[in-house]
């Protein structure tokens, strides 16, 4: 009921992909975070929320990077289109939301890939819910502006 | 910005697909409850009196079809008295706000729309049996077919469904059930004073009252149901990580 697992196993392994863009890593680093929440038997057993979940995700990221000394690797791989070609999705879009600053995209990722609500992912990035609508904003105004200078934005309005 | 963006947006943070997934999760050991079980649970949590009503009010037609003999005069009978059978459910809805237990129940393993879906689930199902069990009795001991006798008996029923569910629905307090209570008394004597004052209330003449009555109520009801689900929606803030 509820959390379907498989499905947040690859919502969350959508996330810590984006955060550390290799394969290997983020499937490790998702089951890491399986194991900890389960872990939390407290957590569990008083329903705790599905930004819980996320939370532990990004700090075992951060905690990827600290160990490994990568923060500025994850800057560039970020805004890197390295795995761009790899996947046949619009590449228009796609690279026109790496230009986006980093927060923006998690933020995008967040609430149109992974389809989290607003509350949800103002706890995860610890913002408040107006902040969250904020930078939606923000990030479409930027996306459509990248997208017009490309000539894309026929294609998607 | 328009709907082809956010949808291609979905695809821009495609990951390449996970390797491990099937292997990891089918090893994985984390707390697991069946749906059967998760059902079974709540029906600890549905007061005793839902059941001895119902089980009342079967017995009761049983034995006043058994003593007397006067079909008609039974059919108002029991359509007065199955208004309280919703009455006895409806309370089961307002209950958690009733005794402040909305916090509680929201922070349980499964979220609280969920809860009260099953709840609604078990209670519609004896409500249904209770129905159909009177319905078909009567049936043998009148000339009333299944389909006019049904109407009859869930008409009056559907009335007090909506006038307690608009309630719920519009009204936050304590005192929502004595409103709902009021209600179902209301529906009980106007179905007694109809079928007092009118003659031949339940002959071919007012068929198509009936059966009007009976679409629009249904049609109400079902709306001010969507209209609770998606007010308990609102409240979906937990979850659980069961199977």
């Amino acid at each position: 009921m509820s959390i379907n697992l498989q499905d947040q196993y690859d919502k969350i392994y959508r996330y810590c992909y984006f955060k550390v863009r290799n394969r290997q890593i983020a499937e490790d680093l998702t089951q890491e975070t399986f194991l900890k929440y389960f872990n939390q038997t407290s957590y569990i057993n008083r329903g705790k929320s599905l930004s819980y979940l996320y939370t532990i995700a990004k700090n075992l990221c951060i905690d990827f990077y600290r160990k490994s000394n990568r923060e500025e690797g994850l800057k560039e791989e970020v805004l890197g289109n390295d795995d761009i070609s790899t996947f046949e999705t619009n590449l228009a879009i796609r690279q026109a939301v790496s230009t986006l600053p980093p927060d923006l995209q998690e933020l995008l990722l967040l609430r149109f890939a992974n389809e989290l609500g607003i509350n949800e992912i103002a706890n995860i990035m610890k913002i408040s819910r107006f902040a969250v609508y904020r930078k939606l904003n923000k990030a479409f105004d930027l996306l459509k502006t990248r997208l017009r200078e490309e000539d894309f934005l026929w294609d998607i309005t | 910005m328009g709907y082809n963006l956010k949808k291609e947006l979905k695809s821009a943070f495609d990951a390449p697909p996970p390797t491990r997934k099937a292997q990891f999760l089918s090893q994985l050991d984390y707390p697991k409850a069946s749906r059967t079980q998760f059902i079974i649970s709540q029906l600890g949590y549905i007061r005793k009196r839902v059941w001895i009503l119902s089980i009342l009010l079967f017995i009761c037609t049983l034995l006043g079809i058994y003593f007397y003999n006067v079909p008609t005069s039974l059919v108002w009978g029991v359509s007065s008295v199955l208004p309280f059978i919703s009455l006895v459910s409806i309370s089961e809805i307002v209950r958690s706000t009733t005794y402040n237990m909305e916090e509680l129940e929201m922070s349980c393993k499964f979220s609280f729309l969920e809860v009260s879906l099953v709840r609604l689930g078990i209670l519609g199902v004896t409500n249904f049996t209770v129905l159909i069990g009177i319905t078909l009795i009567l049936m043998g001991k009148t000339d009333l077919g299944l389909i006019r006798l049904g109407i009859y008996l869930t008409t009056p029923y559907l009335l007090s469904c909506y006038g307690s569910l608009f309630a719920i629905n519009r009204l936050k307090s304590r005192e929502t059930l004595y409103i709902c209570g009021g209600v179902t008394a209301f529906v009980s004597l106007l179905n007694t004073l109809l079928t007092m004052q009118i003659n031949e209330f339940f002959s071919e003449r007012y068929w198509v009252h009936w059966v009007i009555s009976f679409i629009i109520l249904a049609a109400l009801s079902a709306k001010e149901i969507v209209k609770l689900i998606r007010k308990m929606e609102e409240l979906q803030w937990n979850s659980s990580l069961t199977a």
